[in-house]
């Protein structure tokens, strides 16, 4: 109510009260006279009628006024204060109330203001400090981003799920590339955020390296780092894996919540090394050879003074003739060895035991073949490469059983002077020491091991020997491995600062609050999850008979789309565009000619959208194409696959336009590149995140609401 | 009866020495060049001891030890690896697969000609 309207009734009532007593004493005068005076005072008054009405007035103005002044006095300011006051509270903290009206009032309005300097002070204060927080935090971000984009290594920031974080420069050009065909893919890399590591490194690598480190951790031993070498398409890299731990007070803290990734290209270094190992190996068995001759024919010499000038003289031909090849060799060697540079490139310390745990786990877990492990040598410590001797191992294992059907193996470490010996000893098969010695040449992934190399590469890294013994009479037999033996690993004491409380957080570090994939997939929110929305263009419109001629996709990580990390590709369909698909699209036969085929392009892009959920306006059209490559390509679509179309149904039932413009117009996207793939990707990308906050006022918060809401809807009958 | 030393190595500079010094110790020698030679050299020959170098054409010598260890009528023929290799893992290896001994070149002659004394029981 206003304060005009409230004075005006406040008036009101007071003339009414007024009246009571008037009335009151008027009517007790009036019953006390009796007919004659009463006729008297009658015409008494209505003599004077104008002076009574004059007076009735005047008193009536006089409490009007008196209302008034009350009113400017005490009521006003202290309603005009209460909303001065709201303004430097809620609006503006500079503003002022006005001192006014009576002095209580006015006394007030001082106090109101003094406090209000006090409050804005306050403020200014804050936000201050603030500003210098935000400041510092932001130039130690900076100085971190600067450290990380000039390292000479490539770095990965990934999550315990083993998404990428953050990622350098020097990352993206040493593995960017996906290995099969360096060039197939404009634009999208495997290395992105928000993407799979697991995309570039072989998960069992990886997985082996951070169990090692958490190993590490629990015995609270030496460094806690792992290392693992990996080919990332022509680069043979060292990769150095260090655990992020959580931090702060939940129950988890200490455990594993990323870890980081340092990437070193090694192939000029492996190479350089194995150059050098070959001069020098090279050179010693000259050295050796012409040795051995120059001093046997020396000492037959002397032994035997009395021999004829004919034997004496070819003697002396041999010394000289092998005293100038040695030193012809020497000089050779000497050149070669001066033209490398120093090797970085090392293996590590691994305990035997540890090893033969690993590889008895392992071939049961893989062959269900249970391997009975002898007791190992404690203090038994080997320089290698643990995963791959283990791979070896477990090859050798998997060729034994699958392949000639051994069942009983034992495995025996044994450390003798400086050599470890690894036994795979196996009886109840005569197997034939040929066949056996032509393993050595086949590569390990024969036997289900995912590595590049082959079982004699692996003893050659090591710088060890392989060989097998076989009793065929007895069907007993065994292979052997020796290598040389490394120092213990000697505990270091832990740091007396915890890694993780040094670790500076930032960018996407909010990822790390991300859950495993499967089987909680289905029950994340939309807005946690990682999307990949792609379009494709085909031939024409039949699945059955057209083929794709462009992929476009782009990635929606934390609810922005990432431009930067999209995938195009246009591919080679083989077959001629409908001429109708051709003026839709735009593309010609001369725009596919040297394009990739699909069985090239549809691994990359599988690869490319690994562990993110696929999003696609008319979806039904795009998968079913995808469906039917399947035995063309051996590649499938297995992740949850949401459909813009579908949702849009689900959001406006009652519309009744769903077609790809109409659902932009009303979600405000403008329409650019319509009828590229890579174009409508970006528009349905953008459709989608506009649609997220309207479906989660609907109730459709998680993966597994969208998926349920959208197979209700009528139009998810349609099939292709 | 004399007895009979093979010599296997494919370097003729060696082979000079090692048949010189083996004929002057009372042995009566044949010399083979490669490793297929060596082994029909076992065969026809029948020596008693075998100076075997690791590094020959056409058959390695550890090749033609496991031929000669898997053979039970030659069960009784000693075997000595003759090698430019001086790791410990060929030792290993050479050892394991049945070599009676492992000399290293360069080696001295003294030392292999009483080796093999030695491991043909002659005494010196």
């Amino acid at each position: 109510m206003n304060g005009k309207l409230k004075f005006a009734l406040l008036l009101a009532g007071l003339y009414l009260l007024s009246l009571v007593p008037i009335a009151t004493v008027g009517a007790l005068f009036w019953a006390d006279l009796d007919g004659v005076e009463r006729q008297s005072f009658l015409v008494i008054v209505e003599r004077r009628a104008s002076l009574f009405a004059l007076a009735a007035l005047t008193m009536l103005g006089v409490v009007a006024v008196l209302l008034r002044t009350f009113y400017a006095k005490y009521v006003t300011p202290p309603l005009r204060l209460a909303e001065g006051t709201r303004i430097i509270l809620g609006a503006n903290p500079a503003h002022r109330v006005t001192p006014e009206g009576g002095e209580e009032p006015q006394a007030l309005a001082q106090v109101i203001n003094a406090f209000a300097s006090q409050h804005q002070a306050l403020l200014r204060d804050v936000d201050a400090r603030v500003r210098e927080a935000q400041a510092r935090v932001a130039e130690e971000r900076n100085r971190l981003a600067a450290l990380v984009s000039e390292l000479t290594q490539g770095v990965l920031v990934c999550n315990a799920e083993g998404r990428i974080l953050l990622f350098n420069a020097r990352a993206r050009e040493l593995l960017g590339q996906p290995s099969e065909r360096p060039h197939a893919i404009g634009g999208a890399s495997l290395v992105g955020l928000g993407r799979s590591v697991f995309a570039i490194f072989e998960r069992s690598l990886v997985a082996h390296a951070v169990e090692t480190v958490e190993a590490r951790l629990r015995g609270g031993g030496a460094a806690a780092v792992a290392h693992f070498a990996a080919n990332a398409g022509e680069h043979l890299v060292h990769v150095q894996v260090t655990p992020v731990l959580a931090a702060g007070e939940a129950a988890d803290a200490g455990s594993l919540a990323g870890f980081i990734l340092l990437v070193d290209d090694v192939t000029a270094a492996a190479d350089r090394e194995s150059r050098r190992a070959g001069i020098f190996l090279g050179f010693a068995d000259a050295s050796r050879r012409a040795l051995a001759s120059i001093r046997a024919a020396v000492e037959a010499f002397l032994a035997y003074p009395q021999m004829d000038a004919a034997r004496r003289a070819r003697f002396a031909a041999v010394i000289e003739e092998e005293a100038t090849a040695l030193s012809a060799r020497l000089e050779q060697a000497e050149g070669e060895y001066r033209s490398t540079e120093r090797p970085t490139w090392m293996l590590q310390s691994v305990s035997g035991a540890d090893l033969a745990g690993a590889v008895v786990r392992r071939v049961e877990t893989r062959l269900g073949l249970a391997v009975r492990l002898e007791p190992v040598d404690e203090g038994v410590w080997l320089r290698a490469d643990a995963f791959s001797l283990m791979q070896a191992l477990c090859a050798i294992a998997a060729w034994l059983h699958l392949e000639a059907g051994v069942t009983e193996i034992r495995l025996r470490v044994r450390g003798a002077v400086r050599l470890a010996q690894l036994d795979l000893a196996w009886s109840g098969a005569a197997l034939d020491p040929e066949a056996l010695t032509a393993w050595e040449d086949r590569p390990l992934a024969t036997a289900g091991e995912p590595s590049p190399l082959t079982l004699k590469q692996v003893v050659e890294l090591h710088e060890g020997e392989l060989w097998h013994q076989t009793d065929r009479a007895a069907g007993t037999g065994l292979f052997r491995f020796v290598l040389p033996l490394a120092q213990p690993e000697v505990a270091a004491p832990r740091p007396a600062v915890p890694v993780e409380r040094s670790r500076p957080e930032f960018f996407d570090f909010d990822l790390f609050a991300q859950g495993a994939l499967d089987p909680e997939l289905e029950r994340r929110r939309l807005s946690d999850l990682t999307f990949t929305v792609f379009d494709t263009e085909t031939t024409g419109l039949a699945p059955e008979l057209d083929e794709i001629v462009c992929i476009g996709a782009i990635r929606i990580v934390n609810l922005r789309v990432l431009h930067q990390d999209s995938f195009e590709q246009f591919v080679d369909p083989g077959r001629p565009m409908s001429p109708e698909a051709a003026r839709i699209t735009g593309i010609d036969a001369s725009m596919l000619r040297g394009q990739p085929p699909i069985a090239q392009v549809l691994p990359q892009f599988h690869r490319y959208c690994e562990e993110t959920v696929l999003v696609a306006h008319n979806a039904a059209f795009d998968m079913r194409f995808l469906q039917l490559l399947e035995p063309r390509t051996g590649v499938r679509f297995t992740q949850p696959v949401l459909d813009t179309l579908l949702l849009s149904a689900v959001l406006h039932p009652n519309l009744a336009a769903h077609r790809f413009e109409e659902i932009a117009a009303r979600f405000g996207v403008p329409v650019i590149g319509r009828h590229t793939a890579l174009g409508d990707a970006i528009m349905a990308g953008e459709i989608f995140l506009k649609m997220i906050p309207l479906l989660a006022d609907a109730g459709i918060v998680t993966l597994k609401d969208a998926r349920e809401a959208s197979q209700r809807t009528w139009q998810a009958r349609i099939r292709y | 009866m004399a007895r009979r030393v093979l010599i296997a190595d494919d370097e003729p500079n060696i082979v000079l020495s090692l048949e010189f010094l083996m004929e002057q110790s009372g042995y009566e020698v044949r010399v083979a060049r490669t490793g297929e030679e060596a082994l029909a050299a076992v065969e026809a020959f029948r020596p008693d001891l075998v100076l075997l170098d690791v590094m020959m054409p056409r058959k390695n010598g550890y090749e033609v030890l496991q031929a000669i260890r898997g053979d039970p009528a030659r069960r009784a023929t000693k075997v000595v690896l003759l090698t430019a290799k001086g790791r410990d893992v060929d030792m290993e290896k050479g050892l394991g697969l049945g070599a009676d001994a492992y000399v290293t070149k360069p080696f001295a002659t003294r030392d292999l000609v009483a080796r093999v004394r030695d491991l043909l029981g002659d005494g010196g």
